[in-house]
């Protein structure tokens, strides 16, 4: 009975029908299926597939993009009923991310933040236009490893540096890694800030992420 | 020499759906000034949402000239005459000093001496500042832009694009300097797609229009990310954040001048990145255009765009493509001179390549005369008696000296492969360069007065102290 429960919901996934993963997750909660088996069995199954499909070119970016948004709303789901039960997901890290000061872009930054939650990270998602010292504290509260600098425009760009100077004031430099993005970024532009790597699209930001918490590529 | 690309019953369509998302789906605001004025004028708010009636929307279009002028120091272009007039590429990051060399970040001087080229082609008719600098600090940058330009150029100027209302109002000061008590020159302000005018955006459109410059919003969605899939959606989401900012700024200053912007692009759905030299930007350009002309309004689109990195065959096919499908749909500006690389790149090389296209894309909108004396039986009638060839008739050399034949900058010097190869095999990038340093070379820019500059210096040295 679960088997073809965990096959639904793997399909939601694979078909793009988030309100289809919200759904089945709750229905298979209530049939009393643990939430570690949901997790493991349907979802996780349902993004690998995703993932291949992306992997082969028969997938394009909007076909991850709403499947990690099916994961994330399964997640919502779950997450309450695991803590319940004194479990934990293991995470490859915590990700602070938002767009600087005197910027308003979003979508770069958002696409960066459903792609990292969607391989596992836990995302503290700041928004934009956001003051270094708002970064900072973020940091500090959250205990994250990795922090997303984001900025579209060449003269709010300097604010990346701005923020990895005031983290080095703070004596935080070294307890977190940065990454930055955006249109203007470059690799060199990351390396004169002394950021610890830049990405030029979502999932090469991803692979970063995990490069930088110490995994493999 | 025009076509239409959508049925004018489909730009209705696209027209009536723009209000609809005004007045049914809003707009994103947080200025509590500009929410006033909607508000004030029939606007609904429900927090950060601004909902906008048909009426209002209507009346302010009602209320927006139907020609806008762009004066320089010594030329000056009236859009809306039904005639294209060609800009360049605005806030290029890097700059490419040699085909085949690796880029660097752009600074000062290479604002300066790109305006003093783009000054001296005979293509390009008002110029954008073409570099962001990266030698000063971000306060700094606009302001250098502008100033830079204007130093360098006689043709009209349009302003870089401003991100907060002050720099508006150092650079409508600079303006006054340069131009008198009412400069004509343009201002461009991006609402974030999709329909967000948060922050400083309706601030700054408040101030472009408080100093009575004329006005181009230039929104900028990309197709599937920042706005719909179909293209038809995407055009309905541009016309509204236009319809949006016109009405601000309407409100702010009923009758001023608005140049009616868009910058709809597509993105690789494989990676997120813009693909600028796809198809559908010309044809999404040539949409925009007819809306525009749908509200009496002059129209100003990308034109050359490419996708690539290199100056190769892919931009040359892509750029040129994009260029001439919204020409012909009649827009008044174009855009795109020495754009590379999404727009993150210009070169000296490039500006002089795409002066020649768009030399071609002129040539294509002038059309040929046909009449008694281009028929020219009587020259066929004259040569078949005589010469049996067209080189010796006056006809020919009238038609010549009128300009029948194209004749661009880079047109091939050499005859034949090993004449071609004992000039070094130069491609067009390197007949580029070599004409791009000949011209700049050659061409000096008559200095402002001696007032002026010391105007502008002090106005700079101020903006810099007080930031």
């Amino acid at each position: 009975m679960s088997q073809v429960l965990f096959q639904q919901l793997a399909n939601s996934l694979v078909d793009g029908d988030p309100d289809a993963t919200f759904d089945l997750t709750k229905q298979a909660l209530a049939q009393g299926i643990e939430p570690l088996a949901i997790i493991n069995q349907g979802l996780v199954p349902g993004m690998n597939i995703v993932g291949d499909k992306f992997a082969t070119g028969e997938y394009f970016l909007p076909d991850l993009i709403i499947a990690a948004e099916g994961m994330q709303r399964a997640m919502q789901l779950l997450e309450p009923e695991l803590s319940r039960r004194q479990q934990e997901l293991s995470i490859p890290g915590t990700v602070v991310i938002g767009t600087v000061k005197g910027d308003i872009h979003e979508i770069g930054k958002s696409l960066v933040a459903t792609m990292l939650s969607a391989n596992g990270f836990k995302v503290h998602d700041l928004g934009v236009n956001v003051p270094t010292d708002k970064f900072i504290s973020a940091v500090q509260d959250s205990n994250a490893d990795i922090l997303g600098l984001s900025a579209l425009l060449t003269t709010t760009m300097v604010e990346q540096q701005k923020i990895i100077q005031a983290l080095k004031e703070a004596g935080l430099r070294s307890k977190v890694k940065i990454m930055v993005g955006g249109a203007p970024v470059t690799r060199s532009w990351a390396e004169e800030i002394e950021a610890d790597g830049y990405a030029e699209d979502a999932m090469g930001a991803v692979r970063l992420a995990k490069f930088l918490v110490g995994g493999t590529v | 020499m025009k076509f239409e690309y959508l049925a004018p019953e489909d730009v209705l369509k696209v027209h009536h759906a723009s209000l609809q998302v005004l007045e049914q789906v809003g707009i994103l605001l947080d200025d509590p000034e500009t929410l006033a004025l909607l508000v004030d004028n029939g606007a609904r708010a429900e927090g950060e949402i601004v909902f906008l009636p048909q009426e209002l929307v209507l009346q302010c279009l009602q209320s927006c000239p139907n020609e806008v002028t762009l004066r320089g120091r010594e030329h000056e272009v009236k859009l809306g005459s039904h005639q294209l007039y060609i800009h360049n590429l605005g806030g290029a990051r890097d700059i490419l000093d040699e085909p085949g060399s690796m880029i660097r970040p752009a600074t000062t001087p290479d604002v300066a001496e790109s305006a003093r080229l783009l000054d001296a082609l005979e293509n390009v008719d008002t110029v954008t500042p073409l570099y962001t600098p990266r030698d000063v600090p971000p306060h700094m940058m606009v302001l250098t832009m502008f100033d830079q330009t204007v130093r360098n150029t006689t043709k009209p100027v349009n302003g870089p694009g401003v991100t907060t209302a002050k720099e508006v109002r150092i650079l409508a000061e600079m303006c006054r300097v340069v131009f008198g008590e009412q400069p004509a020159v343009s201002m461009g302000a991006s609402p974030v797609s999709p329909l967000n005018f948060r922050g400083h955006i309706a601030p700054v459109m408040l101030e472009i229009a408080r100093q009575n410059l004329p006005f181009g919003p230039l929104p900028c969605p990309s197709v599937g990310a920042t706005s719909p899939m179909s293209l038809a959606g995407s055009l309905v989401q541009q016309n509204a954040e236009n319809l949006a900012s016109i009405t601000i700024a309407q409100l702010a200053r009923p009758g001023l001048p608005i140049v009616y912007c868009g910058r709809l692009s597509v993105l690789n759905m494989r990676n997120g990145a813009p693909i600028w030299g796809n198809p559908e930007v010309g044809m999404l350009s040539a949409g925009t255009v007819q809306l525009g002309h749908y509200y009496h309004l002059p129209v100003n689109v990308y034109g050359l765009a490419g996708s690539g990195y290199a100056a190769d065959m892919q931009s040359g096919y892509e750029r040129a493509m994009n260029a001439l499908v919204p020409a012909l749909a009649g827009a008044d500006e174009l855009s795109g001179v020495g754009e590379m690389a999404g727009g993150t790149i210009s070169s000296n090389a490039q500006i002089v390549v795409d002066n020649d296209i768009y030399g071609m894309v002129k040539r294509i909108l002038r059309g040929y005369a046909v009449n008694e004396d281009s028929l020219a039986v009587d020259v066929i009638a004259h040569a078949m008696r005589s010469s049996r060839n067209f080189m010796s008739e006056k006809h020919t050399r009238t038609y010549l000296r009128a300009g029948e034949i194209w004749r661009g900058r880079l047109g091939i010097e050499e005859v034949g492969w090993d004449m071609w190869q004992a000039a070094g095999a130069p491609t067009v990038m390197d007949r580029a360069n070599r004409l791009a340093q000949q011209i700049l070379a050659d061409h000096i820019i008559a200095p402002l007065p001696d007032d002026q500059l010391q105007a502008l210096d002090e106005i700079m040295r101020f903006a810099n102290e007080n930031h």
